[in-house]
Order: structure tokens, then sequence, then C-alpha cells
């Protein structure tokens, strides 16, 4: 029923043009993967390099573009709770349907697989024996996959959003106290901070030793604790109310948009972190553009983290 | 040193496919200057493009100062034109709206040198050939022959190993002719690498050629 709400179809639209696009460039991956040989002057490398060109710049095309949409997905769920009984911010349409939540992964993979795209395109370029061709169209194959089933996600979760049915939001979802309270919200939040903070601390160290390795798996756990803090404990303070945990209603003009500020620049943190890795791999250089853009939004993030209960604590002289 | 190795071009237009070169060999050792002659549509043009990294072969390879120019992706072949190859056109690609001196001077817009010593060898080069007169002349506004000196001069400027020429006395009288023959007897004395495409008698039953290699039409 969802299908028409104009938001919804744009992103299905989207979506299936972005899976049509990569559906067209599945055959010349697909050889690509099996017949690939730089050294090679036969007439099908030669054909075999004009197919590489082309399709890497309609797909650097879909991944920009698709990248960006994500932050539409998420506006147009938040929007969506205004048509559904009981769902107040985008929790409640993301858990209207079974879908939703598989769904808000799968993309979430899937963009920070496309980063990873993107890299090993920009660093195989730099040499001309375009030492990656293989990864990139293999991990190419694996996206198109991922983007069909995320389409198909989409679609259902979309086609099942019913406006008469009654959903929980986030009061109930983030509360420790529902029957069947996930592991995340078994933890306490100030502990959930003190993680945050002490990985968030190795992250930057590690990016400020150069040592890549290190900052990709670092990356993704910063990632990782940085959201598990933001719903625990970050949000409870912007929200200024200990029992309202939720990652969702940040990003609604009540709370001046702050939330798309977080999750901008703790994406755009994680995934240069995990591309430097990706990057020297392949180019074995460091790349200072990833390297400065990890550091710098890494620390932006921290420090939006850490801001919102320190001014709480320094107006009210006292925590949540 | 240019080796071209079972090197076939097919162009294909709609249904058609023409193959000017078809499992061609050639092999250019530095300091060498050759002659490349054949009918019009013989590949002269096609040969020379491959050579200068600006389109690839169907099939085989070609090896220019141990790089493998048709294998390089369009970032790595430009870098390579500008550095090592100076590639003077048949149809001359001056970008009108420029001066000729800015024609000139354009393959150096990468390089680090300062204005002052880009002004000299923009200088000192059109006063070898004798078209210092127009240096801010817009390129759209040259004579057949101005221009082709303005082209061979652009090729020239940032002094690259390999000259690769095609047709370059095609819109020369004679004397301007010959005062192309001198710069080529100039540049082949520096120990510069030289192919020149050209129907030009003179040219060819000139001292400079060291090797004369006929091109059949393919039919
Ligand atoms: N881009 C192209 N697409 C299709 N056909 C082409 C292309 N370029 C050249 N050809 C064809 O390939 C053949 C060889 O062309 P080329 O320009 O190499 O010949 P040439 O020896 O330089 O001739 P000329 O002496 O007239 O300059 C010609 O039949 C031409 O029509
Ligand atoms: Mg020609």
């Amino acid at each position: 029923m969802g299908l028409l709400i104009p938001e919804v179809f744009i992103i299905l639209l989207t979506d299936l043009l972005g899976i049509l696009l990569l559906l067209y460039t599945a055959p010349a991956a697909y050889k690509i993967l099996r017949m690939w040989d730089i050294d090679s002057s036969s007439p099908l490398q030669y054909e075999l390099e004009k197919k590489r060109l082309l399709t890497s710049v309609i797909v650097k095309f879909i991944f920009l573009l698709k990248i960006p949409l994500f932050l539409f997905f998420i506006y147009t769920n938040d929007k969506l709770s205004n048509v559904l009984t009981g769902a107040m911010c985008a929790t409640g349409s993301l858990n209207a349907t079974p879908y939703g939540m598989s769904l808000l992964l799968l993309k979430i993979v899937n963009i920070f697989l496309m980063s990873v795209w993107l890299t090993i395109y920009q660093s195989s370029n730099t040499s001309e024996k375009l030492p990656a061709a293989k990864k990139q169209y293999s991990l190419l194959l694996f996206i198109t996959l991922l983007s069909i089933i995320e389409g198909g996600a989409g679609l259902l979760n979309f086609a099942n959003l019913d406006p008469t049915a009654v959903v929980s939001c986030c009061s109930s979802i983030y509360s420790s106290t529902t029957e069947g309270g996930s592991f995340l919200m078994s933890i306490k939040p100030f502990t959930a901070f003190l993680v945050f903070i002490m990985f968030s601390v190795l992250y930057i160290t590690s990016l400020l030793m150069r040592n890549p390795k290190a900052t990709a798996s670092l990356a993704v756990v910063f990632f990782m604790t940085g959201i598990a803090n933001l719903i625990l404990f970050t949000s409870t303070y912007i929200y200024q109310l200990p029992s309202h945990k939720c990652p969702f209603c940040i990003l609604q003009k009540e709370y001046y948009y702050i939330g798309y500020l977080f999750y901008i620049s703790l994406f755009l943190s994680a995934s240069s972190g995990l591309n430097l890795f990706f990057y020297k791999t392949i180019t074995g250089a460091y790349s200072r553009k990833l390297h400065f853009t990890a550091i710098i939004f890494g620390i932006l993030f921290m420090f939006l983290s850490v801001l919102y209960p320190f001014r709480y604590f320094l107006i009210n002289n006292q925590w949540l | 040193m240019i080796k071209v190795v079972s090197v076939t071009k097919t162009y294909t237009t709609g249904t058609d496919k023409i193959t000017p070169i078809k499992n061609f060999n050639l092999r250019v050792n530095e300091g060498e200057t050759v002659i490349l002659q054949g009918s019009s549509g013989s590949g002269k043009t096609t040969l020379l493009n491959m050579i200068a990294g600006l389109i690839k072969p169907t099939e085989g390879s070609v090896e220019v100062a141990g790089r493998n120019v048709s294998k390089l992706p369009e970032h790595f072949a430009a870098e390579f034109r500008r550095e090592t190859a100076g590639m003077i056109f048949q149809q001359f690609h001056l970008i009108e709206e420029l001066t000729a001196g800015e024609n000139i001077a354009l393959p150096l817009a990468p390089s680090s040198l300062s204005r002052q010593e880009i002004s000299d060898r923009v200088n000192m080069l059109t006063e070898k050939l004798l078209i210092k007169n127009i240096i801010d002349v817009p390129a759209g506004k040259l004579s057949g022959g101005e221009m082709q000196r303005t082209a061979i001069a652009r090729a020239l400027v940032n002094s690259p190993s390999i000259i690769l020429a095609d047709e370059p006395t095609a819109n020369l009288d004679g004397t301007l002719t010959e005062e192309l023959l001198n710069i080529f007897r100039s540049l082949k004395s520096e120990g510069k690498t030289i192919i020149i495409a050209t129907h030009d008698p003179v040219i060819s039953g000139s001292d400079i050629a060291d090797k004369i290699i006929h091109l059949n039409k393919e039919v």
C-alpha cells in the first residue's frame, strides 16, 4: 500500500534503476573476472579493457548517487511516521513491517561496500597495470547481488506498510523493559559511552600512527559503538529525557536535524578509515585525503557525542 | 626503442569493418628516422596514433621506451604523450581561439617551468620555424603553412625523445620544406627517434631516412 507514496516511489524507482544498470554491467563483470589478463594483447583483453572503462564510469555514477540516497531513505521513513498510527519517528516506520530493520542494515552494509568499491576503482587507476581489476569486479558482482536483495526487501517493506495497524515506536523498542529487550538494550548507557570513548581514542590513535590495518578494523568498531552510544547515551541528552532513547528522533526539526550531522560525520569517518586499508593494500601508498577525512569527521562525531551530555551537565549541574 | 608487435587495428562503424593495419610488425631503434609511405587509407595515421597511445590496437602490442603504450589507461597515455612523444597531426588540431604562441606552450602547462622559461622556449622554436611574427595571432586566423609550423612547434616544445609527424609538409612550399628538413636533421643529430608519414618525395628522398616502410592498403 505504501508503494504509491511519492517518496517511496522515488526510492523504489531509483533502486530499480540502479539494479538495472548494475545488471547491465554484470556480463562484463563476469567476463573480466574470468578472463582478465593485463599482459595479454588479444582482442578479448582489449575488449575487456574498454568494457572496464565503460562499466566503471556507469557504476561510479550509480554509487555516487546511491550513497546520499541513503539519507533520503531515512528521511522518508521519518516522514512516513506521520501517517502510521503510533509512529513518532523512523523507528516506528522501520518496525512497521518485519522487513524494515533488515532493509536498513542491508542498506548500511551496501553503502559501505560501495565506498570500498569506489576506493578500489580509484586506487586501481593509480597504476597503469590496473592491479585490482578482478577484485573490483568480484566486489561489484557481490554488490549487485546485495542490491537486488535490497530492492526486493524494499519492495516487500513498503508494500506491507499498513496505515491502519498500530505500530510500536522508539519508546517501546529502545527500552530495556519490553519483553525480548535486545542485547543492545541490556547494556548500561554509561558503559556504552565509556566503551565508545575508548574505541574512539584507539581509532584516532591508529590513524595518527598511520596503521591502516588497525584503522580499518577499528573503523568498523567505531561505527558500531558510535551508534550504540548514540542510541543509549548521547541521544538521551539531546532529548533531555533519560527514558527517551532513539537514533531517529534526532533527525527531526525539534532537534535541528542534528542527527544528519551525526550520521554523515560518522559515515564519512568510518568509511574513510576502512578505505585507507584498501587504498594502501592496492597502491602501497597512504592516502592523505582519506586520512584527514577520517580524522576530522571522526573527531567531529566524538565531539558531538560528548558535547550534548556535557552541555546538559554544565547547565543542570547533574547527569541524567 | 619502438616495438610494434603483431598489431592489427580494426575500425568498426555500424556493421562495416575496416582493417587498415593487419598483423603488422615494426622496430625502430633509438635515434633512428623512419619514413612511412603508402597510399591514402593505408593506415599511416592509424599507426602513428597507436604509437602515440591515442588509439589502442585491436590486437597486438605497441611498446615505446619499455612501456606498453597500447595498455596504458587514458590518464597514463596522456602523461606518456606529454613527456615522451611529440605528435604533429595531419589536421593540426590547434585550438583556434588561442594564439599561436599559446597553442605552442600548451604541452608545458602541467610542467613546473616558469613563465619566462616557457616563453623562451616558444621564442626559440618560432624563430627556428620562421613564425615569430604570428605568436599573438589566433590560430584560427593562420594560413595553412603557418598552422602546420605552429603544430610542429607545439610537438617539439617539450623536447620529446620521440617525434611522430603526420604529413608535416603537406602545406609547406619548397623553401619551408627544406627548412623543416633542416629541423629534422638537427633533431636527428640530437639523437631523437623520428617517424614521419609522408607522400612528399622531398622528404622520403632526403638523407634523413634510415628506413622507409611501405604500408599496403588491405582490400
Ligand atoms: N576512427 C575511424 N573510424 C573508422 N574508420 C577509420 C577511422 N580512422 C581511420 N579509418 C579508416 O581507416 C583507414 C586508414 O586510415 P588512415 O587515416 O590511417 O590512413 P592514412 O594512411 O593516414 O591515409 P592518408 O594518407 O589519407 O592520411 C581509412 O580507410 C579510414 O577511412
Ligand atoms: Mg593520414
